[in-house]
């Protein structure tokens, strides 16, 4: 490791910090969770209410459940089923994400989406 | 347009077949993450193997293998979208700082997987038309310092024992 390899370490972690900053001081509305595809709202479901929902799309069918305050994607018939695997979330702006469907589901309102802050 | 070098077109094509095999046993083996997209990315470990023993010009025709024929073996168009922008970026990092006396591989593999990451959630971002999924960009950067060190410690170690072969006359 030579002395520019720090600098190039400590610009990457800025850049890592860069979105938190930007992006994470939102609104206090009730949590819910915001179903959008190609970022239209579709749904905004309170996360104090057990449900399952489908949402068929026309690229295909995403089944997203609220139980116990967490979201999660149930049943998709895209290809990669990542979607499925992300979840459950709970927190402000935790999002999952079919990309086939171009899918998202983001949570807004819940408690922030950070374990410690450091002065 | 000058000429490749036979030695480049040699060396190019091994190391963009060792860029495609690489990345196949990788793809063989997630990392059990939960984070999409997040992978170690050895097969950077050729392209700036490239860069650093061959020539930019070279490196990219191994990144453009890589992205294209990896896509066209193992992908899907949107990861080809990923993999072309993510690629882009990060060989932009890489071949800014190739040869630079302050600057080890090790640095550049960083600086190359933390723009690779930002290629990709930026393409995710613009997919979905979802800012707030640039969040998500923070705990990609930071795997990246450790993927990206372990690619850079890897293709210097590689690079070492390579120069010494006869064939690299340059």
């Amino acid at each position: 490791m030579k002395k520019g390899d720090f600098v190039i370490l400590a610009l990457v972690l800025a850049l890592a910090v860069l979105p938190l900053l930007l992006l994470l001081p939102e609104e206090s509305a009730p949590a819910q969770a915001l179903v959008r595809q190609n970022g239209r709202l579709l749904r905004a479901l309170p996360l104090d209410t057990d449900c399952t929902m489908a949402f068929t799309l026309e690229d295909g069918i995403n089944v997203v459940e609220i139980s116990d305050g967490t979201v999660r994607i149930i049943q998709a018939d895209c290809p990669d089923g990542t979607c499925m695997r992300m979840g459950p979330i709970c927190r402000t702006g935790e999002t999952l994400v079919c990309l086939p469907h171009r899918l998202t589901v983001e949570i807004t309102g819940a408690d922030e989406a950070v374990d410690a802050v450091t002065r | 347009m000058k000429k490749f070098s036979t030695r480049s077109i040699v060396l190019g094509a091994l190391l963009a077949a060792c860029a495609l095999l690489v990345s196949f046993i990788e793809s063989l083996f997630p990392l059990p993450l939960p984070l999409p997209g997040a992978k170690l990315g050895l097969s950077n470990i050729t392209v700036l193997l490239a860069l650093l023993l061959l020539d930019g010009r070279t490196a990219f025709f191994v990144l453009a293998v890589k992205v294209l024929l990896g896509a066209l073996l193992f992908g899907t168009p949107i990861s080809l979208l990923y993999a072309a922008v993510g690629g882009s970026l990060s060989f932009a990092a890489m071949a800014a700082l190739n040869a630079r006396r302050s600057v080890s591989p090790i640095g550049q593999s960083i600086a190359g997987a933390a723009l690779h990451n930002l290629g990709q959630v930026l393409v995710a971002a613009a997919l979905t038309a979802t800012p707030r999924l640039l969040l998500y960009y923070t705990p990609l950067a930071l795997l990246a310092l450790l993927t990206g060190s372990l690619s850079g410690f890897l293709a210097q170690l590689c690079a070492r024992s390579l120069r010494r072969l006869p064939f690299h006359s340059g």
